[in-house]
């Protein structure tokens, strides 16, 4: 009987699981993360957000995010420092990088650290777009 | 005081770190090596406060030369570059060595070319970048070299300014392997302000 | 976007300005030339366009041109080349004849981005303008400052250095001194009974001794001695880097020489002497201006009131040889007595 019940519950709740998608959004301009929100793709979302790197790996290590995006200029500890301690942390940890700064060097750092994407500021609907399919495949 | 909204604020300060990061790319692209601003900070200043700034930065240099270059159009200002006297052999080699830029002058004029050229481009990628992100149009007038191989001291003697407040953008500028540093201000007046708010204003929607 | 109000034609209006509009793309090639390119290049239209603008003019390389112009489609600013640096830019023929010395047009030149819709730099817009005028405005403006600051320094009798010169490099002389150590020397000359020749042969005369005096004494100083007019008939000489021994020489030689030659005036022949003061910094641990000139003065002075026609230095009992021999030719080249050749003076 109470399986009766139970079954439907525990199928919405893995599903629900699956729709949701937890993101952190790191970066020091809080512009910077409203420009993010604004271009995800519709879908739901558990969204966190951290102004510094030592406050996204605190929100990190209380509850692992399934995508971070996360900026490289931001003050004290920069993104690519954030982005080698979450590697640390997390050797799986999904990480796309939202950046002004656009040299080569910068790109090929963050990829060698272990970033999935790089999508140049300010961010559209499009690229945000892809980095997410990317990601979720 | 030059007053902002929180959500203007916030944008322009965005806005600015995108400039100078795209900035810092497309002079790394011209220049073919690898520039640094830092992270600029964005202010409100009264007179005094703009000759205790750019005091203040040059304080443990013995001499500067200050590049100055006026900009107009939906916002004006003026944007100044301010070198330490003995990097006029580094900024000559920056420039000759790596990115094949030729010149038949001789080594006064050379020297000054260099300072003034390097002021238009470091000026002129920031501004670039800024216009073309507002989607408005810049124009420039030449850059001159407003202080030559001035002191501190020389300086405050020297600077004068307008009767009222200006926003300040101010960074650091550099070249690591050279041991290049300059300090980069740009100050846009009080009566400039409404065209670059509305700019502003154009982007925070265009985000939206 | 900038739209032209209806009716105006821009096309008219580029090809008419009075200055050079020229229009490139990335590949440097010629997509527009106005009129006034016409005109001042003797090119037209069909000679350049779709032509690289470098296969035209191919000093253009060296001048930084295209860098400058890579540095626009980069960046999306402007660039310059200003007249007082560069002179111009692409080599056209001055169009005026008379009141110039350039034959080739003084330029300013102006690189702009041209953006197309979607804001990307697409061509660059050369624009040239003839600042010949002002060049040559500017040029007449430094010659003439410069025959001011001549002018200004010079005594315009006997073209010496005049009395506010000499004191400013007389401090110029004496800091150096403090820094490097190096000697010097000072001589104070006063044309004894100068007021008799003025009396008795007339003002005019005394003028040509005067000049006379001064090309004597500017034939026998060093290179890098300064010779100036203190007063009416008093003289001071600036010896950098000479010792009181070396400067009283000099000195006591020019006396001879002006013993022995005289002013010829309306089939006269007119003799002086002169009477001369030396200080030197060697006995001076603590130099300045007004010790040293007052010391001279002090020398001078007892040259004068012990007969004239002498040299005397101070301290006073420093004595040398008095008279030097004449060379075989009139004129002796002296021996460089002075150490330090730091100064260059006019």
């Amino acid at each position: 009987m109470a399986a009766f019940f139970l079954v439907p519950m525990i199928i919405r709740l893995v599903t629900e699981c699956y729709m949701t998608l937890s993101l952190l959004l790191v970066d020091d301009s809080p512009f910077g993360r409203k420009m993010v929100k604004k271009c995800l793709p519709p879908g739901e979302y558990r969204i966190r957000e951290a102004s510094d790197g030592r406050e996204c790996l605190e929100l990190y290590r209380q509850e692992v995010a399934d995508l971070v995006f996360l900026d490289l200029t931001m003050p004290e500890m920069d993104g690519f420092e954030t982005l080698a301690r979450l590697k640390e942390i997390h050797p799986d940890c999904r990480v796309i990088i939202v950046s002004a700064d656009i040299q080569p060097a910068a790109r090929e750092e963050v990829m060698k650290l272990g970033a999935l994407a790089f999508i140049k500021k300010p961010p559209n609907a499009e690229t945000i777009k892809e980095a997410v399919e990317k990601v979720q495949s | 005081m030059i007053e902002f909204t929180d959500e203007r604020h916030e944008a322009l300060v965005e806005l600015i770190n995108i400039c100078f990061g795209r900035a810092m790319a497309s002079l790394a692209e011209l220049l073919e090596t690898h520039i640094h601003l830092s992270v600029p900070v964005i202010r409100s200043v009264n007179p005094e406060e703009v000759i205790k700034v750019l005091t203040a930065s040059i304080e443990d240099k013995d001499e500067v030369t200050i590049v100055q270059q006026a900009f107009g159009g939906e916002f004006a200002g003026e944007a100044v570059l301010a070198l330490p006297g003995w990097t006029s052999q580094s900024l000559v080699s920056m420039l000759t060595e790596q990115s094949g830029f030729t010149s038949d002058l001789e080594i006064d004029k050379l020297n000054l070319e260099v300072i003034l050229e390097v002021g238009n481009i470091v000026i002129g990628a920031c501004l670039g970048q800024f216009a073309e992100l507002l989607e408005s149009r810049i124009s420039y007038s030449p850059p001159a070299v407003f202080l030559d191989r001035i002191t501190s001291a020389g300086l405050k003697e020297r600077l004068t300014t307008r009767e009222i407040d200006a926003l300040l953008v101010q960074t650091k500028f550099s070249h690591r392997e050279r041991e290049v540093t300059g300090y980069l201000f740009f100050f846009l007046s009080q009566f400039c302000l409404e065209g670059l708010f509305g700019a502003v204003d154009r982007f925070i929607k265009k985000m939206s | 976007m900038f739209n032209p109000p209806d009716g105006i034609d821009y096309a008219q209006i580029v090809v008419t300005l009075s200055q050079g509009i020229i229009v490139i793309d990335r590949e440097m090639r010629i997509l527009l030339w106005n009129y006034w390119m016409e005109a001042h290049s003797r090119l037209t239209r069909e000679d350049v366009l779709g032509k690289k603008i470098g296969d035209l003019f191919p000093d253009l390389e060296q001048k930084g041109f295209f860098w400058k112009v890579r540095s626009v489609f980069t960046l999306g600013n402007f660039a310059f080349f200003s007249q007082g640096l560069h002179n111009y830019i692409f080599p056209l023929a001055a169009t005026r004849y008379l009141e110039t010395s350039f034959d080739k047009m003084q330029q300013n030149v102006i690189l702009a981005p041209l953006r197309n819709p979607d804001g990307q730099v697409e061509y660059i817009c050369v624009s040239i303008k003839d600042d010949t005028d002002a060049a040559i405005y500017k040029e007449r403006l430094e010659q003439s400052k410069q025959k001011l600051e001549i002018m200004s320094r010079t005594d315009p009798l006997t073209g010496l250095v005049n009395r506010r010169y000499l004191f400013e490099r007389l401090q110029e002389e004496v800091s150096r001194h403090k820094r490097s150590g190096n000697p010097l020397s000072l001589a104070i000359l006063d044309i004894d009974f100068f007021k008799h020749v003025n009396d008795t042969y007339g003002h005019i005369c005394g003028d040509k001794v005067l000049i006379q005096f001064s090309e004597l004494l500017q034939n026998q100083v060093r290179r890098y001695d300064l010779v100036g007019r203190y007063g009416g008939e008093e003289f001071c000489v600036i010896l950098p880097g000479a010792p009181l021994a070396g400067a009283e020489k000099v000195m006591n030689r020019f006396r001879g020489y002006v013993e022995k030659t005289p002013c010829l005036w309306e089939e006269q022949k007119i003799y002086v002497t002169v009477s001369a003061g030396v200080a030197s910094s060697e006995n001076l641990p603590d130099l300045d201006l007004d010790s040293l000139l007052r010391l001279a003065d002090e020398a001078l002075l007892e040259a004068k009131g012990n007969g004239r026609n002498q040299v005397r230095t101070w301290p006073l009992e420093f004595k040398t040889d008095p008279v030097i021999p004449l060379g075989a030719n009139g004129l002796d080249v002296m021996p460089d007595d002075g150490a330090g050749m730091e100064s260059t003076l006019v």
